[in-house]
């Protein structure tokens, strides 16, 4: 942090306070003379959807950091090293499972892999940095999905059903939990340079209130008053804006006398916190608050700094927050994967290694749950070419892949499942993303069985009839 | 086959089992028996076991259906023994500790065998009113027999008496439904509320019908009008409006999932509609004329069979604007039967894709029923005007580009029969082994090389539909496919026999002469067939086209190249075919497609279009049950027809009690759901129209009328209604008149006194017997549309193609919905989700709304207009017109005070802030002359960039280069003594700090040199910094009145990646009072013209824009 004795916004904050005290802070005072004979209407409906809510049991994690490498990396040059496939070097697999596209002979890994931490943790070169955390990451080593595409992949990982559209994770999240910080908005997804695949479906709310849809930001964007939406008011100056809400505090309140109905409180509420969030939402994105030291430590670029803000957000109580590493599907590498991957890798193994340092320095690390995979993973073989020739790159491979998690309730230092001994299917303890879902939902503390929704005649939940958690890498 | 697939799975089996999960112990064990066999064992019995194990088909002797039978076993015993589980045959087979291992099409999950060993632990409780378990066994609550009895919404409609209340009670009535309310309401010590008054009722009434406010002289007409039926003369006014019918549209088109765009679509399709502005239209136009309801539905179903005139057509995108599943057709039926069934019956009958509905009389047979209608129905794109009365210009393109697809569709099709007919041995040979062509969506890039999973089905499916035709050529296929592989030989020399016995008169003589000798194995039989092929192959010449003419007379000619053969393409659009080309192929043709309806789409000529079905021209085929809704695991083909449990409304009616046989059955389900005898349709478009108006239905959940919907609060009064209804002609409008005309609707949702409103509260806290008239919140299509309306700006253009959000000024319900990209601020204001059948909105308040009312330019820009248009006048007066604009009325005496008090602060505001910023910064360019230790010759930067001060538009400027001062930093000029400077002057006397911190962040360069320089006492700090970020911090320092304070860069040495960070914060430090220290912020401040903060007036305009009273309707 830069030191300025104290920074400009104590300062704003101390000049709006004045203003605040004279106009807004009424707002408040008023409103509960008006409620005094039904307090708990207005506790519920002070922040209506997004208040704070209990789970089902106390949950070891508060909040989600998901980094979604859209594309789908390829396990076996992660952190599923597969030292057999060098016995088939340039040979037929035993069993070649049918994927999106043709591919060949087995294609050994051409990245080391070595034990990390005290748990011996085998991890590839691409991830060294984040392999000091090995300690604190579980690894699933035996995901599946259920086809080699990409959208139907994303939206089951995402949503929890490839085609149906069906809330987010971070949706449902939110619909559970209700967010901490009402003056930001509760599920955040940035990804650099535009959208994914499968577009803002990815974060969608589905059936599910709207207020529950996840906020997009471009975090390629460095000016902060393009990340959210309507949050800059570069028109008005803050007096201005302040004289404003007073009035029209004054003028619902005159109207609020006759009616009583909390939705027109909750309504006069959410001005207030809108004009909190105003100024929290830009100190959230601002980075230049941070020191060199740390904006260093993630790496000045455009994942150091997404990284970065993730923390920011973590911090200040945003409950879901995805970081995709890009627009399209950046690894999705079907041909030179060392080259390819290694470019990618490169791009955010130093901003999660920082950013796991930096919460397990504050404490944070306990209740944050921090979520590494992709759709899916790759396939051990090679691709080829229409002419049968080797692409250097893998296809898509949904039979077996890799998803760890750190943090929040995880125990640290395990491994669950396995694929093959080439990789290619996960055979022991194979685990399903709904599984997944249900160990996510379990750390937050629900039973993904009971965290339901109507809609259509029917409870609908995120694991659908499915899901079990993975109770072996659960604390 | 059955047996065949059962032996080679169980020959390569490895079955993993019995890894047991603790998690599984916490949940399951405390369940009680009967829900313990429910959750658990029933299930699995039913997906796993019974397909071999039942009545019938007793493999092993076993069948697993009842109790007893699995007591009694099968040849191998007993298939549980109570006393010890783990030795349980049953156990043993399903955890792989027996050489039996079950089932044999893999494993169970660890926690279904847990379930089954506690199961026999717990004694094997088997619930009583379960008798026997079978594969299409009714799970549901409520069986169609009860279904007839019991639930409310399935009884007919009966008549109902009005009730009589007795004198007093029914003086206070204005119609009939009042009779009803008050009936309710007196039972529970209610009544209604005063009336409301006139002001609020014109406009809640004009908002209801209209989605629109009353303008100032509709207010004032009825404010005035003394005669009796000035209020009646309101409402038929309204209902008369062209605006009635774009309010009323969106609650259908919610329904109807509505959008613009397909949703993900590869990047090869058109990812919009062509379409769906047309549907839109002919809904709008279809309300306000107030087509009869049931013709409305029935035309949305089958306007290919019912439309007199061909706009109508366009009612069918009600079907076909769904999502586009990427193209997985079991999706876009799936949402087609939900959209229906739930919109029109409030029966969610796609619960029972994968099993019988758990609370409904629907199974899963009825889910097939339906899909079997629509899997027969194809999608065809169809102009709705007549090709004579269109644009030349418009057709001349069209007809170019469909050329050109009809081109490459008829190369494709043709190579693809031929590579087919070629290969007709692998195609049957892949029959033996279906289980590897699963259906399914896209999932594997295909090549010319492949076998194509699509036409191994088409085979399939044509194979099968030539068994229960005594086929010549095929009988004999099946005869020996039927065989059971482990006595194959014997059963082969049967079959050989028999095709010998009745020879020619019974078999094709290819077929007789090829089977005289028996086959060894089905892979021999596969053999001969395609030898038969291949010969038949080589004497005819396959350029030629095929003869229609010869169709029947030569079996053989008719497989291979009947167009409804297994080896042609069926001539369909490619939504429908895409599966049977290879990848790159399809992707041509889609391109090809899009081509087209981008033509269509954005020229400006284009006629509209509908996007219909109609009754494919191939035979119908009925569709199988997929169990689980897995298209890998098929049972048994059920009819098309109308769910079973209903049929019981009108067993005269054939489109509801039989099965349909002709066409798809899309014509006869519209009509079955339109029957009057249908007691579902009726009752739920009354309650939609009853909800609309009084914020809640009779029946609370709309699109869902089963057994699980609350039940109706007034049932007589629904049916009441709903017979009226459909007496008078299925016609909304009456009924809309009649819910106006009410006592109900006309009362004032306040309660003045304010003891009757606590005991009204208490009685009844939800308002569900409407004590009160329910206050209602704009959704935001009114919000919108009302925001375009009171600025005087709203374009009431109707129909056409769509317009975007926020820089057209139409109306909302004509403004493009994108599904796939589907704007925060549209979710953030609760707006249905496109993709989902939606019949009531979340209501949500969330600070993103209200950072809508205070910062998005649209709302601005509106209420810059409003205030533009209110003519100059006294301050009063304008008070006066911008309240009466806005929310309808004139200001109360307090009212126009705070405004008057608002306005003349905002000047001031405005004028202090304006004035504090303006004159303390400049952006210029200078020298410092080091001899007098000042900055000379400051010449301020000339251009702003929008984001920048710089030397002109073009960057570096050719005479000033690369100077610029931006609200973060900035970049000095080319040499030393062009110092890029941010100038602060000091407005007073008074002490001062400075905060800042210099970032110079390239690596390369050798950095940038800056000072703080005033012109009072010189040098206040120097820095050089080089990749690197140095504080530059000054407290306190004590200036005079118009001192000046200079922050400047130069390049240091050279000039190379010299760009800084530097935006000092400068505040002044007031000893006595924290809170009134003034701040100048060097990134806040920076802007390009002088800051003008917002037009008093429009600031407080957008007040009462934002204001409670606007946003809701009493």
């Amino acid at each position: 942090m830069m030191d300025f004795g104290c920074s400009r916004d104590q300062r704003l904050i101390g000049r709006r306070s004045m203003l605040v005290r004279s106009g807004m802070g009424m707002a408040a005072l008023g409103l509960a003379e008006l409620c005094q004979d039904d307090l708990s209407a207005m506790d519920a409906n002070s922040a209506g959807a997004m208040a704070v809510k209990m789970p089902h049991f106390p949950g070891r994690a508060k909040r989600v950091i998901h980094f979604f490498l859209n594309g789908g990396p390829s396990h076996v040059d992660t952190f599923d090293p597969k030292p057999r496939l060098a016995h088939f070097q340039d040979k037929t697999v035993p069993e070649l499972l049918p994927t999106e596209r043709k591919t060949g002979v087995a294609f050994p890994s051409p990245f080391q892999f070595k034990r990390y931490g005290q748990s011996g943790l085998e991890v590839s070169e691409l991830f060294s940095k984040t392999a000091e955390f090995s300690d604190d990451m579980a690894v699933v080593r035996s995901m599946y999905a259920q086809v080699p595409n990409h959208e139907p992949s994303l939206m089951l990982m995402n949503c929890g059903d490839s085609i149906r559209s069906r809330p987010s994770v971070g949706a449902w999240t939110l619909y559970g939990l209700g967010t901490e910080n009402q003056n930001l908005p509760g599920f955040i997804a940035m990804c650099p340079g535009g959208y994914p695949i499968k577009d803002a479906e990815n974060w969608q709310s589905g059936f599910l209130p709207g207020a529950y849809q996840g906020t997009f930001v471009d975090s390629k964007e460095r000016q902060v008053e393009k990340l959210i939406e309507n949050i800059q008011h570069s028109h008005v100056s803050d007096e201005l804006q302040s004289h404003q809400l007073e009035l029209l505090r004054k003028i619902n309140q005159s109207h609020l006398r006759k009616r009583e109905d909390e939705r027109l409180e909750a309504r006069i509420q959410s001005f207030e916190l809108a004009f909190r969030m105003q100024s929290e939402a830009m100190d959230a994105f601002d980075l230049s608050r941070e020191t060199k030291e740390t904006r260093d430590l993630y790496g000045d670029h455009i994942h150091g700094r997404q990284t970065l803000i993730a923390r920011r957000l973590a911090e200040r109580g945003v409950r879901y927050i995805q970081l995709w590493h890009g627009a399209g599907q950046p690894w999705d590498h079907h041909d030179n994967i060392k080259a390819n991957h290694e470019r990618m890798a490169k791009e955010i193994d130093q901003p999660i290694a920082a950013l796991l340092g930096d919460l397990k320095r504050s404490g944070m690390l306990e209740d944050t749950l921090v979520i590494w995979g992709g759709e899916f993973g790759r396939t051990p073989t090679v691709e080829l070419n229409n002419q049968g020739q080797s692409k250097l790159g893998r296809d898509h491979n949904h039979y077996g892949f890799t998803v760890w998690m750190a943090g929040g309730g995880i125990k640290g230092g395990t491994v669950h499942g396995a694929t093959d001994e080439l990789g290619f299917k996960a055979v022991e303890n194979p685990t399903s993303v709904h599984d997944l879902h249900a160990t996510i939902l379990h750390l937050l503390g629900f039973d993904h069985e009971k965290l339901t929704y109507r809609y259509a005649g029917r409870d609908f939940r995120l694991t659908d009839v499915h899901g079990q958690v993975i109770a072996p890498i659960v604390l | 086959m059955k047996l065949h697939w059962l032996w080679r799975s169980l020959s390569c089996l490895s079955i993993l089992i019995g890894i047991n999960s603790s998690l599984y112990a916490q949940h399951k064990s405390d369940l009680s028996h009967d829900d313990f066999f429910e959750q658990m064992i029933r299930p699995t019995l039913i997906a796993h076991c019974l397909e071999c194990h039942r009545t019938g088909e007793e493999s092993g002797g076993l069948s697993l259906e009842t109790l007893s039978q699995i007591l009694i076993g099968g040849d191998r015993g007993a298939a549980i023994d109570k006393s010890s589980p783990d030795k349980s045959l049953l156990i043993q087979v399903l955890t792989g500790s027996h050489e039996l291992k079950m089932p044999p099409d893999g494993t169970l999950a660890p926690d279904q065998v847990d379930a089954m060993r506690e199961w026999v632990q717990r004694g094997a409780p088997w619930p009583s009113r379960v008798k026997r378990i079978t594969n299409s066994e009714r799970t549901s609550g409520l069986s169609a027999r009860a279904a007839m009895d019991e639930h409310w919404a399935y009884q007919p409609m009966g008549h109902v008496e009005v009730p009589q209340l007795g004198s007093r009670l029914d003086a206070e009535c204005e119609n009939e439904l009042d009779h009803f309310l008050l009936e309710k309401l007196s039972d529970h010590q209610l009544g209604f509320s005063q009336p409301a008054s006139r002001q609020t009722l014109i406009r809640r009434a004009t908002y209801d019908l209209t989605g629109l406010p009353p303008t100032k002289s509709e207010v004032d007409a009825f404010l005035s009008d003394q005669t009796e039926d000035a209020w009646e003369k309101v409402v038929d006014r309204l209902l008369q409006s062209p605006r009635y019918g774009e309010r009323w549209a969106k609650f259908w088109l919610d329904l109807a999932r509505y959008s613009d765009s397909k949703g993900y679509v590869y990047a090869r399709e058109e990812r919009f509609w062509v379409h769906a502005w047309v549907y839109r239209d002919w809904v709008i136009r279809a309300i306000n004329q107030d087509m009869p309801y049931d013709q409305f539905i029935r035309l949305q179903l089958a306007a290919d069979q019912l439309a007199n005139q061909p706009e109508d057509l366009a009612a069918m995108g009600f079907l076909t604007l769904g999502r586009r599943f990427l193209g997985v057709s079991h999706d876009i039926i799936a949402d087609r039967i939900d959209v229906v069934s739930r919109a029109t019956m409030g029966a969610t009958i796609a619960c029972a894709r994968c099993h019988d509905h758990k609370y409904d009389p629907i199974t899963i047979d009825d889910y097939y029923s339906l899909y079997g209608i629509f899997r027969n129905s194809e999608e065809k794109l169809i102009s709705v005007q007549k090709e004579s009365e269109q644009n030349a210009e418009f057709l001349d393109g069209l007809r170019q580009r469909q050329a050109k697809l009809a081109e490459v569709l008829d190369r494709y099709r043709r190579d693809a029969s031929q590579r087919v007919r070629n290969r007709i041995q692998d195609y049957l040979e892949a029959q033996l082994h279906l289980e590897d062509y699963p259906e399914a969506g896209f999932d594997q890039i295909y090549t010319e090389g492949d076998i194509l999973p699509e036409f191994v089905r088409r085979w399939r499916d044509y194979l099968e539909f030539q068994s229960t035709r005594n086929h010549p050529l095929f009988g004999a296929w099946h005869l020996f496919m039927e065989a059971p592989e482990d006595q194959f030989d014997q059963a082969a020399g049967e079959i050989c026999k028999q095709i010998q016995q009745f020879g020619d008169r019974r078999f094709h003589p290819e077929v007789t002469k090829r089977f005289s000798h028996q086959p060894s194995s089905k892979l021999e039989v596969v053999h001969r067939y395609a030898e038969l092929f291949a010969e038949y192959l080589a004497s005819v010449d396959q350029s030629q086209d095929w003869d229609g003419a010869k169709q029947g007379t030569d079996a053989i000619g008719d497989v291979l190249f009947d167009p409804e053969g297994p080896c042609v393409i069926p001539n369909e659009s490619i939504t429908h075919t895409e599966r049977f080309f290879p990848t790159n192929q399809t992707e041509e043709i889609w391109k090809l497609q899009a081509e087209i309806d981008r033509w269509i789409k954005n020229s400006p000529h284009s006629p509209a279009y509908a996007l219909t079905l109609s009754d494919k021209k191939q035979r119908m085929l009925n569709s199988h049950v997929m169990r689980r809704g897995d298209p890998t695991l098929l049972g048994e083909r059920v009819e098309r027809g109308f769910p079973r449990a209903f049929r019981f409304f009108d067993p005269s009616d054939p489109s509801i009690a039989e099965s349909y046989q002709d066409g798809s059955g899309r014509l006869q389900f519209a009509k079955a759901i339109t029957s009057p005898s249908n007691p579902l349709t009726g009752r739920v478009a009354v309650n939609r129209i009853w909800a609309q108006h009084f914020g809640d239905g009779l029946v609370k959940t709309l699109s869902d009328f089963g057994t699980r919907a609350d039940p109706p609060t007034h049932p007589e009064l629904l049916d009441w209604l709903t017979l009226r209804f459909i007496k008078g002609g299925w016609k909304q409008k009456p009924i809309h008149r009649m819910i106006l005309l009410s006592r109900a609707y006309q009362q004032s949702s306040l309660v003045i006194d304010a003891d009757d409103l606590k005991r009204s509260q208490r009685q009844d806290p939800q308002n569900k017997w409407l004590w009160r008239f329910p206050r209602r919140r704009l959704d935001f299509e009114s919000l919108r549309d009302s925001i375009l309306f009171v600025s005087g700006q709203c374009d009431l253009l109707m129909g056409g193609k769509a317009s975007q959000w926020f820089d057209s000024d139409r109306r909302t319900i004509y403004c493009q919905t994108d599904r796939q990209f589907f704007s925060n601020t549209m979710r953030t204001f609760d707006v249905a989700s496109p993709d989902l059948s939606i019949s009531r909105r979340a209501e949500t308040t969330v600070p993103q709304q209200a950072l809508f009312f205070l910062n998005h330019s649209f709302v601005l820009d509106q209420m810059r207009s409003l205030v533009a248009n209110t003519a100059s006048a006294s301050m009063d007066e304008k008070i006066h017109q911008i309240y009466s604009r806005i929310l309808g009325r004139s200001p109360s005496v307090s009212e126009q005070s705070s405004a008057r008090d608002f306005i003349l602060n905002a000047k001031s505001i405005r004028n202090d802030t304006e004035e504090k910023i303006t004159s303390a910064w400049s952006y210029g360019m200078g020298r410092f002359d080091s001899a007098a230790g000042r900055i000379v010759d400051f010449v301020a930067l000339p251009h702003y960039s929008g984001h920048s001060w710089q030397g002109g538009a073009k960057y570096p400027d050719a005479q000033l280069g690369w100077v610029q001062l931006t609200a973060q930093g900035g970049h000095p000029g080319n040499t030393v003594d062009q110092a890029s400077i941010r100038r602060w002057i000091a407005p007073d006397a008074m002490e001062i700090q400075i905060d800042s911190e210099l970032s110079h962040e390239p690596s390369v360069g050798d950095g940038v040199h800056a000072m703080i320089v005033s012109d009072r006492s010189g040098i206040l700090k120097e820095v050089n910094v080089f990749h690197q970020t140095k504080p530059l911090m000054i407290d306190p320092l004590s200036v005079e009145k118009g001192e000046v304070i200079d922050f400047v860069v130069d390049i240091g040495g050279g000039l190379n990646s010299d760009q800084y960070l530097w935006s000092p914060i400068i505040s002044s430090v007031d000893t006595l009072n924290a809170n009134s220290s003034l701040i100048w912020d060097a990134r806040a401040d920076f802007r390009g013209t002088p800051f003008v903060d917002l037009d008093p007036w429009v600031a407080f305009a957008q007040v009462l824009l934002s204001s409670n009273e606007f946003i809701f309707v009493d």
